[in-house]
């Protein structure tokens, strides 16, 4: 008899404990059809998502639950049948989806507010997400195809103008207030960049009608990752110049398009020995602090450096001695006249492997040796110490004041970043989420993203202030960021059961969503929306909790 | 004999030249957006770059000739491509007036069609035509590898 209650007390137990934890729920939401394809917009008045399938599509407002509308793609238009990827332009609260048929595919564009149909084309070829730019100032869109690259209407499909001088796909894009858009094109593929004979091009044309105000050529390969797919590229206008980040450095006159100096790398190398994988990372971005620039220049693999250039000019202040055996060096980081490198690492590694049944792909992150800290003289480059604490393991790491904050992945450690000398090492086996996979900055804390959960550690002294064990899980990223709002992370498993952590007091509420759902915590860090795809058994649905 | 046509040379190059700068004045493009149904030009100059040039930038007499050759074909509508696009404007029973900007480069290429404004057509139509105008070509047309010239023009079908 004893025994029966005592099962009851603990699953009591649990369940209190359970709830206590849990995350609040806003409204849940059925939807009268499985999906694959879903998106999330934000958290304003009108904002909304959706959940498609390849035949049908449900839109509903974000703040209240409500459908706004649920079509099946040929209700929309008879010229929709299958749809392969459907594109949400959030500005111009337009879906674009496409049904894709070997060199006849049909692109239409949908008022996501209404479900109606504004226009359907079969003109644009191997059109995807990257090939279309929004231009708000004149409700339009730029869509590129490997031939030409048209401005279209929005609501209408008016084509604008064309023009033929821009060929491949965006790479990057800038929209000016003055009317024109800077962009470079890429290739598909980086096997079709290297045999296509593709003209690298970067342009500034004119929006209203498609002048060509200058055409320069770049140097280099756009890669793209493995799995994820984002583009390794990043484009900006400052002062008067165009900057191009990709291997390196490249700076154009934005009047004319001269280009006025350039640090670049052939191609960022292989660190990795993952079966079909590629490792990102591995070299950092170039920083800028006011009018310098601190860039790593690859000559090959073992001779790596570090430089400086004035950004105006492009004169070469001064070049490091060689970084010796460095395999990565993922980060660079100023502080007055110090700088400080990562050597060796964390570094993200896609793969894609074949199987006996066809492939398997996935995100991971790996150690790249050898490992150590080095800071160098910011003013004559000369290098001022080396640290190689972290032997066995390096994480990350991030300046705060005076000092350089590391993680080993075991232990944390605080130098000084005049001398490199040791204020402290803490061993983080007390903090119990697992071996440590990153440290972030925050306010007088450090917070530690294990394994299994998140710590924190006082700056100061690296003593121990919270922890909150979790499950073995990887941090959720909205555009490349983990960190929402002010104070939020979210931790989730690979059974789709999610944590939402509030840093400020390490504690955490859950959701424990079926396997393979998908989830979007807003910006804000406020609201979890999951989206959990049915089956004939069970329903789908679409959850709004409240993550405070 | 020779000394008169000197004189006389001497004479008329700055009338001519005058000339020519108060034609080129008038042949600036207004504004990208405007609906004046004129024909009007523009050749950039920045050879340094071989780019557009700004749109208030006056004409050289090389361009001139070459945007009024283009002026002269598209008149006549005799070459075969220009008879293939009064036939596809048949065809689609594409009627009105056309304005057009067309950014023409090397040996008679177009490579941008700007349609400025028109009638109240149905779009498939309205960019039917876009896509004919994007595939037109010009006979006798010789420029600089990667120079361009601009020109406003009214299709009339």
């Amino acid at each position: 008899m004893k025994k029966p209650i005592l099962i009851f007390m603990m699953t009591l137990a649990v369940f209190i404990a359970r709830s206590q934890d849990d995350m609040t729920e806003i409204y849940k939401k059925e939807i009268d059809h499985s999906f694959d394809y879903t998106a999330n917009g934000n958290e304003e008045k009108d904002a909304y998502s959706y959940a498609s399938s390849a035949k049908e599509v449900t839109v509903f407002n974000n703040l209240t639950g409500e459908i706004l509308w649920n079509k099946k793609y040929s209700e929309i238009s008879k010229e929709l049948g299958k749809v392969d990827e459907v594109i949400p332009m959030w500005d111009a609260k337009v879906i674009f989806v496409f049904d894709r048929k070997m060199g006849k595919d049909k692109m239409a564009c949908i008022d996501a507010t209404t479900g109606t149909l504004l226009w359907v084309s079969n003109k644009y070829q191997d059109v995807g997400e990257e090939s279309v730019i929004y231009i708000a100032s004149l409700g339009a869109f730029a869509v590129t195809t490997k031939e030409s690259l048209t401005m279209i209407k929005a609501r209408s499909g008016e084509e604008l103008w064309q023009t033929n001088k821009f060929k491949g796909i965006v790479g990057a894009y800038e929209v000016q207030n003055d009317g024109s858009i800077v962009m470079i094109n890429m290739k598909a593929t980086l096997l079709g960049s290297l045999f296509s004979g593709l003209k690298n091009q970067i342009i500034r044309i004119n929006t209203k009608n498609g002048d060509i105000i200058w055409d320069q050529t770049y140097r280099g390969i756009v890669e793209k990752k493995l799995v994820t797919r984002e583009r390794l590229v990043d484009l900006k206008m400052e002062d008067n110049k165009v900057f191009l980040y990709m291997n390196g450095i490249q700076v154009f006159d934005y009047a004319n398009g001269k280009p006025l100096w350039a640090a670049v790398y052939d191609q960022t190398p292989n660190v990795v020995k993952e079966n079909g994988g590629v490792a990102y990372g591995v070299v950092a971005k170039p920083v800028v602090v006011g009018e310098y620039i601190y860039v790593l220049d690859l000559v090959n693999k073992r001779n790596q450096y570090l430089k400086k250039y004035a950004i105006k000019t492009g004169k070469m202040i001064w070049q490091s001695a060689e970084i010796k055996d460095a395999k990565a060096i993922p980060g660079i980081y100023v502080e007055g006249d110090k700088v400080i490198l990562q050597v060796g690492g964390t570094v993200e590694v896609q793969y894609i492997r074949k199987i006996k049944d066809g492939t398997v792909s996935g995100v991971k992150t790996e150690n790249v040796k050898p490992l150590n800290v080095q800071c160098f003289n910011a003013i004559t480059g000369e290098q001022l110490w080396e640290s190689e604490k972290m032997k066995k393991g390096l994480t990350n790491l991030f300046l705060s004041g005076n000092n350089v904050i590391v993680c080993s992945g075991k232990a944390l450690y605080s130098m000084d970043i005049a001398t490199g000398k040791e204020n402290y090492e803490k061993p983080l086996k007390e903090d119990n989420v697992g071996e440590a996979d990153q440290i972030i900055d925050f306010k007088d804390q450090v917070i530690i993203i294990g394994e299994k959960g998140v710590s924190s550690r006082k700056k100061l002294d690296g003593s121990l202030t919270a922890s909150s064990k979790f499950k073995k899980s990887t941090p959720l990223a909205r555009n490349g960021n983990i960190l929402y709002g002010d104070n939020t992370l979210v931790l989730y498993t690979e059974g789709s059961d999610y944590a939402v952590y509030d840093l400020n007091t390490v504690k955490y509420k859950r959701f424990d969503a079926r396997k393979d759902a998908r989830a979007y915590l807003s910006e804000d860090g406020l609201n979890l929306y999951v989206f959990e795809s049915g089956t004939m058994i069970r329903k789908s649905k679409v959850t709004k909790l409240s993550a405070k | 004999m020779r000394k008169l046509f000197s004189f006389q040379l001497l004479f008329i190059f700055p009338i001519v030249l005058v000339a020519t700068q108060a034609f080129a004045q008038e042949g600036k493009v207004s504004g990208a957006d405007s609906k004046e149904a004129t024909n009007e030009i523009n050749r950039p100059r920045n050879k340094a770059n071989a780019v557009v040039g700004s749109p208030n930038e006056p004409s050289d007499p090389a361009t001139q000739a070459i945007v009024e050759e283009i002026k002269a074909q598209l008149a006549t509508m005799a070459s075969k491509p220009l008879m293939e696009l009064i036939e596809f404007c048949k065809k689609k029973e594409i009627v009105g007036d056309f304005v057009v900007d067309l950014t023409v480069e090397g040996k008679g290429k177009i490579v941008t069609v700007f349609m400025v404004s028109t009638p109240e057509i149905e779009m498939p139509k309205k960019n039917a035509l876009k896509d004919k105008l994007t595939q037109l070509s010009f006979d006798n047309i010789k420029m600089p590898k990667k120079e361009r010239v601009k020109l406003r023009y009214t299709f009339k079908f």
